[in-house]
């Protein structure tokens, strides 16, 4: 037994008269008109709880949003400190490696310098030696020149040896003679002591000279090494070229980092541009809000309407005015289109660009 | 030195979005979330290099303050670019009329964002 039934069954009772179709079909319009008044009323808890979800979604979207963005802020202040770092490192070492390279340089240039004196120096010694062995070669010449000379005294001696025998033989005629021949005597002794002092001398000086060619040639040998002095130039020059490389590659580095912090810095921008959605879904949501409580105020009034027996079945607002008032109301191009699309119509709107300026 | 925008917008991502987004490109940021309490920053004695407002806003539109900086002495000149939802073409050519510098319609790239910016900001 449904409602109506029941509503039936009180007429019959307290009338105690049968019930005509139409009091059949009145009661039914009561019963229906009184549960559709219910739904209405019920309808705003529905409403309010859907407009209540959207604005918790909203909320909600907000928080995350926002949370993003707030990640997004620490990741770039994160980079930012992180790229002002590695510059600053970057460019004490940068700076280090130029302050050395000069240094090496200087180097280099008081190397080279110390490198051309000892080759001067090299070359005084060599010259030297040569000097040396030039005189040796002249002192050890005169040694054959001695023995003519000790020849000579010995032909001598025996000259004025045969001298005083002719002396002596010719008795008081020689007597003259025999003291020239004593004097040449006495030369060529003399010359035999002479010839034997300068031979003497000689070996001596050429000892001597024998021991300083021997020092000239260990000074020699020890400037020559000092060519290692060339390899050391040589090994300061390759430093001097990778510290060059070093200060270049520190530049690289430098460019480097600049280059992937602004690319990041696009990539970030681009990230951000797309969370401006956010506002864009709040704004339409919260038309879609909007028209739920005009939808719910709607509705209460069609249920209060119901109730009431003077009404005339006009409304000073219906469901089709209300989604037409909406057309004028929307703020977006998007709204306006899905609107017009849904409804089966074409926007008459010219689309305008996204960026324009006057 | 940095240049300064003051941003105006009711939306809390908005202005975060903007801020972050407009500080690591070089910028200074001001925010106001709507448009007098950006007036009152500017009679207070900010003055920006440029003004980047939203249009549909409690308590004061973006129209209405485009009209009234306008109007204080010493901002003639000063860039105004909206960003906004609204693309209704009477109130872009309203904009127009009070001296919006031009009409950025959200959502919009960081990038093209900073590309206009830099447009109308020489030097920037």
């Amino acid at each position: 037994m449904d409602q109506a039934d029941d509503r039936i069954q009180s007429i019959v009772y307290e009338s105690g008269e049968i019930p005509t179709t139409i009091d059949l079909e009145l009661a039914r319009a009561l019963t229906g008109r009184t549960a559709m008044r219910k739904e209405l009323t019920d309808s705003g808890s529905y409403v309010d709880v859907m407009h209540g979800q959207i604005g918790d979604s909203l909320v909600e979207s907000e928080r995350e949003v926002v949370s993003a963005i707030e990640q997004i802020g620490q990741l770039i202040t994160n980079s930012t400190q992180q790229r002002k770092n590695i510059a600053s490192s970057v460019q004490s070492g940068k700076e280090l490696t130029e302050s050395t390279l000069a240094r090496v340089e200087n180097n280099r240039k008081t190397i080279a310098k110390i490198e051309g004196q000892l080759q001067e120096q090299t070359n005084e010694v060599r010259s030297n030696l040569a000097r040396i062995q030039d005189l040796a070669s002249e002192v050890g010449a005169l040694a054959p020149l001695i023995k003519n000379i000790a020849a000579i005294a010995h032909q001598t001696k025996m000259l004025a040896l045969n001298a005083r025998i002719e002396a002596a033989r010719a008795g008081d005629a020689g007597r003259g003679f025999a003291v020239v021949a004593n004097e040449v005597k006495e030369l060529a002794l003399l010359s035999d002591r002479a010839a034997a002092d300068i031979s003497n001398m000689i070996a001596s000086v050429c000892a001597k000279v024998d021991r300083e060619m021997a020092d000239a040639q260990k000074a020699l040998k020890k400037h020559e090494s000092n060519g290692a002095m060339s390899h050391l130039v040589s090994e300061v020059g390759g430093m001097q070229q990778q510290f060059s490389r070093n200060s270049e590659l520190l530049l690289d580095v430098i460019a480097g980092v600049e280059t992937n912090y602004s690319e990041s810095i696009t990539h970030l921008s681009e990230a951000l541009g797309h969370i401006q959605f956010q506002d864009v879904m709040r704004q339409r949501m919260g038309s879609v809000q909007d028209a739920l409580m005009e939808m719910r105020d709607h509705l209460q009034l069609l249920g209060e309407k119901q109730e009431s027996p003077s009404w005339d079945g006009k409304f000073d607002s219906s469901f089709k005015d209300l989604l037409a008032s909406h057309l004028g109301r929307y703020r977006m191009a998007s709204q306006t289109t899905t609107h017009l699309e849904l409804v089966g119509e074409r926007s008459s709107d010219h689309e305008h660009p996204a960026i324009e300026l006057f | 030195m940095a240049m300064t925008i003051l941003v105006v917008d009711d939306s809390v991502t908005m202005l975060m979005s903007l801020e972050t987004t407009l500080t690591m490109n070089g910028f200074q940021v001001e925010t106001a979330k709507d448009g007098q309490l950006a007036l009152d920053k500017l009679k207070g004695g900010i003055k920006p290099n440029l003004i980047l407002t939203d249009i549909n806003m409690p308590i004061m539109g973006g129209l209405e303050l485009i009209g009234k900086v306008r109007a204080l002495p010493g901002f003639r000149f000063t860039p105004i670019l909206t960003l906004t939802t609204e693309s209704e073409t009477s109130k872009r050519s309203e904009g127009k009329r009070l001296g919006a510098t031009g009409w950025l319609v959200k959502p919009i790239t960081g990038n093209d964002l900073i590309k206009v910016i830099k447009q109308v900001l020489p030097g920037a």
